[in-house]
């Protein structure tokens, strides 16, 4: 029994990292302006992920829900609950690939549950603060002296304001910055960003490039759906810019943390809003429902047909390793 | 004592306002005068602005006694402490590793001004076209 479960981890892990592989280094060939939408690249970390779950909980098709395969064949190992004897050869190099799959993701692991804790300690901060109305929007001001401006926890996000920032912004930029965090609000970000930094942890192969364009697409979309709110996308464009002069006056950046698009981050923002005919972006889309409903529904026929051909083809595949 | 708000406050303002906590009941301005300890000693003026610009910033409440108003402290020494604790974790720059946040700006961006520059004047001929 033990075998079949140790060769169905070792089944999600090596098609994780297979599919993983293939995903990321498509990636790196996608130019930005190919997939301006955050959905695409929450798939490229979600998709090797779902395409590892359904083979290996194929593996364990046969016994539960059918008839017993293991007769129809003799040139590979079979895995089967009903005969866990079979699957005995796999259980060394399963177990082998299982605990090198702990063992590489175990700093991932401890680097998410330090940012949870970080963040967890700063939601706990942000919601002993006297909350105030802006308009029909619930804010908190913090008085830091760095410009900034946030949305944060996930069950029920806080938008963050510092009171100097706001002090300093016109009419036009503070109504830019609050419906742009309305829209991180609406969207569920926070829940996006949490499942998708646990599944990078999870297949410490991928690149964290991947993450930050899901988060550089997610911005795009804020931006449009604020401009949209606004009725003037140069209104935010120009919002962006007042913030980064203010950031950039209070500028005590560590080099070693800049992002993927670094100080072009900001320039795509603009440039894209500055877009003639860019499309607006309606909120209240989470791209982690977005892909895992459709998934989920994948996953539910699959089981049902050809999970039985999919459990022969790992099965196969296997054989082929093993001999 | 309702929910506090949290200004800063300069050294002189948190002399006073210790000085406050400490007592059981509310102070005039010259029962502060003869608890606060200070080197040189303090003007009865000096105070009474300080007790005023408390009260201005709605850190102390007062209530009028005869001819002299009456000074208590509207939050706990904890809660003031607690709030400034808040303000302070909530006000640091996120980091990047902080898995449930989203900055208007990532914070960790360097944000060059000559880049300001160009992308101001970008937003400008943009404006100046859509106006034409």
């Amino acid at each position: 029994m033990t075998a079949v479960v140790l060769a169905s981890g070792a089944v999600f892990v090596a098609l994780a990292f297979a599919v993983g592989a293939v995903v990321a280094g498509l990636a790196r060939f996608v130019p930005r302006s190919w997939f301006r939408a955050s959905t695409p690249w929450a798939l490229t970390i979600l998709l090797p992920l779902a395409c590892a779950l359904t083979a290996s909980l194929a593996l364990f098709l046969p016994a539960p829900f059918g008839s017993c395969h293991c007769d129809a064949h003799d040139h590979h190992p079979h895995i089967c609950f009903g005969h866990p004897a079979l699957a005995q050869p796999l259980l060394v190099p399963a177990s082998l690939v299982l605990a090198a799959w702990l063992v590489s993701v175990l700093p991932g692991v401890v680097r998410l549950a330090v940012g949870l804790l970080g963040s967890f300690r700063r939601i706990y901060a942000v919601r002993r603060l006297t909350p105030e109305r802006v308009g029909e929007t619930e804010v908190r001001f913090v008085d830091s002296g760095a410009a900034i401006a946030y949305t944060a926890g996930v069950r029920a996000p806080v938008i963050v304001l510092d009171r100097a920032l706001w002090a300093a912004l016109g009419e036009r930029d503070r109504e830019a910055v609050l419906q742009h965090e309305r829209g991180h609000v609406d969207r569920a970000d926070a829940l996006t960003s949490l499942v998708l930094r646990a599944c990078l942890a999870l297949q410490p192969w991928l690149p964290w490039s991947l993450f930050e364009r899901w988060q550089h697409a997610a911005e795009l979309h804020c931006d449009r759906h604020a401009a949209e709110r606004v009725g003037d996308p140069s209104a935010v464009a120009e919002a962006l810019v007042s913030v980064g002069r203010l950031r950039a006056a209070h500028a005590d950046t560590d080099p070693a943390h800049l992002g993927v698009f670094g100080a072009s981050g900001l320039e795509d923002r603009v440039a894209s809003l500055l877009e003639p005919g860019s499309a607006p972006g309606s909120a209240r889309r989470n791209d982690v429902v977005a892909i895992v409903l459709p998934m989920l529904g994948v996953l539910a026929l699959v089981m049902v047909w050809p999970g039985d051909l999919l459990h022969h083809a790992v099965e196969t595949v296997l054989g082929l390793l093993h001999h | 004592m309702s929910s506090p708000p949290s200004p800063a406050l300069g050294e002189l303002e948190t002399a006073v306002l210790d000085v406050l906590w400490s007592s059981p009941t509310a102070l005039s301005v010259r029962e502060v005068l003869t608890h606060v300890r200070r080197r040189p000693p303090l003007a009865y003026t000096t105070v009474l602005t300080v007790l005023d610009r408390l009260h201005g910033k709605g850190v102390v409440v007062r209530e009028k006694e005869g001819k002299a108003y009456h000074y208590s402290p509207r939050v706990t020494r904890e809660a003031w402490f607690g709030e400034r604790a808040a303000r302070a974790l909530a006000g640091a720059a996120p980091g990047r590793d902080e898995a449930v946040l989203l900055a208007f700006l990532d914070s960790t961006e360097r944000v060059d001004p000559q880049l300001l520059d160009k992308l101001s004047a970008l937003i400008a001929a943009r404006r100046g076209g859509t106006a034409k």
